[in-house]
């Protein structure tokens, strides 16, 4: 029992860094119907970033995670104007290749600006686990799901509470009528792409704390292609509840099944629902079926 | 005649031409998939299965291979009837995935470590032969029945319907055979390479083979051809840049997305270099 609820605990810590690379994704994807197939690259950067704040300017972790949230909104801003606004209303294909090409230009140029600097955050944290109720939770996966939390809160406010985030649902429901109600598009897609990038510094960061050095964050973006699959393209509450169930899935995999086939069942177990979800709601479980008049 | 070196990458550009042209076949049908390399995976892992362990000769092998990567095609086709453009991508992509991630975790084909011992075979005579065949294939295609039951899905999927053009049959046939040409390339790549692992199978080249097919143009598979050869080419002749190459690959991309969305050759191009052949040809 002891064991289950230390799964169950540890997968909802590390949901709560999917989720945020998961809303990273579908606040673009509402706006501007853009898969993000980058999304890990923007995430390596941004935490290249807060690294490069730390390590080469000498700044302290607040004062970098200021350094690379610039930094980040800056490239977002820089890739809105010099490149989306030119691809308005622009092929679905295009658009993807768009955001590949954007990956592969991040990529070569994190090696040579940041070479030789070292990609570590290290974590301001006591490493010795916390003890609650009998279940030991691991502190920095705690504060770590703690902050996600936190802008989960945040972000959710600003949708539902804010005019801009009123205004960005509305271009998400039907860019047409949002532009006939006089809303600006580009300068709400440019805010979705600022999103993304301090959505990407703070995911990126938090999970180089619970991974320890800059590694695998590449692997961390392809987690969200499960997670929006499952909960639903174009719903954040979806996303949200499927980037905990994909958290829990691994971690209660990780515990009971991969001691009896040998390991690593529980990177299979995501894409096993995913094939699931997709015979039973191929629209995720809270996506919004395309309707197609004829 | 030609260095081992020029030969290696000429096999390297014509596979890429083949998995080009696997995603230009469901994509002229308007069903577009982000997940080849899974395809290139089944074939490259289940015809080295073959010769390695069974000592299959090599073509039966490489049939073996095209059937597996058919079969599944078939198999992902189902799911994917009911889904349509971006949905679509994202399942392919997150087949591509899975395909990975189960080689990653199969002891019997060596899992992380990766296949080794594989047997030489593939030839550049093979590579060009199979693209011999494919380029025949698909000149025969483009007027054919199907073909143009796979242009019709693509423009208008209710118009075609409309017409008689059986949707569900017409998707499976694209996404088998997109499989059959994937599963070709990964098992003419595995007896190349001569050792695979899965991440030679991974997202980026599932994107890759998208890219080379867009950036060729889809408006004809010449353009899945010349948009491969020279995106996997081009690395190569930039060698010199070292530490700039990436950077300009992405910037070419980036750019080639804005000057020219539609890609190299497009419907314009194409309609003026075969009046050229037909002038030259009424010359005589």
């Amino acid at each position: 029992m002891e064991f289950l609820a230390f799964l169950v605990v540890d997968g909802v810590l590390a949901g709560a860094i999917y989720a945020l690379v998961a809303l990273a994704f579908v606040v673009v994807y509402k706006a501007s119907r853009m898969i993000n197939f980058a999304v890990g690259d923007w995430m390596m950067l941004g935490s290249r970033m807060v690294a490069s704040g730390i390590h080469g300017v000498g700044l302290g972790l607040g004062g970098a995670l200021a350094f690379g949230c610039v930094g980040m909104v800056a490239v977002a801003m820089a890739f809105d104007r010099v490149v989306l606004r030119r691809l308005f209303s622009r092929s679905l294909l295009t658009l993807i290749m768009v955001t590949i090409g954007l990956g592969i230009f991040m990529r070569g140029s994190a090696a040579l600006v940041f070479a030789g600097l070292p990609g570590g955050i290290a974590r301001p944290l006591p490493l010795d686990p916390l003890v609650i109720v009998g279940v030991p939770v691991a502190v920095e996966k705690l504060v770590a799901a703690a902050i996600a939390g936190a802008c989960i809160g945040a972000l959710s406010w600003f949708f539902h509470g804010s005019r801009t985030g009123l205004a960005l649902r509305a271009i998400a429901s039907d860019q047409q009528v949002a532009m006939a109600v006089g809303i600006d598009l580009h300068r709400h897609f440019a805010i979705a792409w600022g999103l993304v990038g301090v959505l990407s510094v703070l995911s990126g960061t938090l999970w180089s704390f619970v991974a320890g050095g800059g590694f695998g964050i590449e692997l961390l973006g392809l987690k969200v292609f499960p997670i929006v699959i499952v909960g639903g393209l174009d719903s954040f509450p979806g996303s949200i509840i499927g980037a905990f169930i994909v958290g829990i899935l691994e971690s209660l995999t990780a515990g009971y099944v991969d001691p009896l086939v040998g390991g690593g069942f529980s990177h299979v177990a995501s894409y096993l629902v995913l094939m699931a979800a997709l015979f039973v709601r191929p629209y995720g479980l809270f996506g919004r079926p395309d309707i197609v008049r004829v | 005649m030609l260095s081992d070196h020029t030969v290696s990458i000429l096999i390297f550009a014509g596979i890429d031409v083949i998995m080009a042209l696997s995603f230009y076949l469901p994509a002229s049908a308007g069903q577009l998939s982000a997940g080849q390399g899974g395809f290139m995976a089944l074939g490259a892992y289940a015809s080295a299965y073959l010769t390695v362990r069974h000592g299959t000769p090599f073509p039966l092998a490489l049939a073996a291979g095209a059937l597996v990567g058919g079969l599944v095609g078939l198999a992902v086709g189902f799911p994917a009837l009911r889904l349509r453009g971006l949905y679509l991508v994202l399942v392919t992509f997150g087949f591509g995935e899975m395909v990975r991630v189960l080689f990653l975790n199969a002891p019997a084909f060596g899992g992380p470590v990766g296949f080794a011992g594989i047997p030489p075979a593939t030839t550049i005579w093979h590579v060009l032969g199979v693209l011999a065949i494919l380029v025949y294939f698909f000149t025969r295609v483009s007027g054919s029945r199907m073909g143009r039951a796979f242009a019709a899905l693509r423009d208008d999927e209710a118009a075609a319907e409309a017409m008689g053009v059986n949707s569900t049959y017409v998707k499976l046939v694209a996404f088998a055979t997109g499989g059959v040409i994937a599963g070709l390339g990964g098992g003419l790549y595995a007896h190349y390479t001569l050792f695979i692992d899965p991440e030679a199978f991974g997202v980026g080249r599932s994107l890759f083979v998208m890219l080379y097919a867009v950036f060729g143009g889809l408006a004809s598979f010449w353009g899945a051809v010349a948009g491969a050869t020279i995106l996997s080419v081009l690395p190569e002749l930039l060698r010199w840049v070292k530490d700039w190459r990436e950077i300009l690959y992405g910037l070419l991309v980036l750019i080639m997305m804005l000057v020219r969305p539609q890609g190299l050759l497009d419907a314009a191009l194409l309609a003026r270099l075969s009046a050229r052949d037909e002038r030259a040809a009424a010359r005589g």
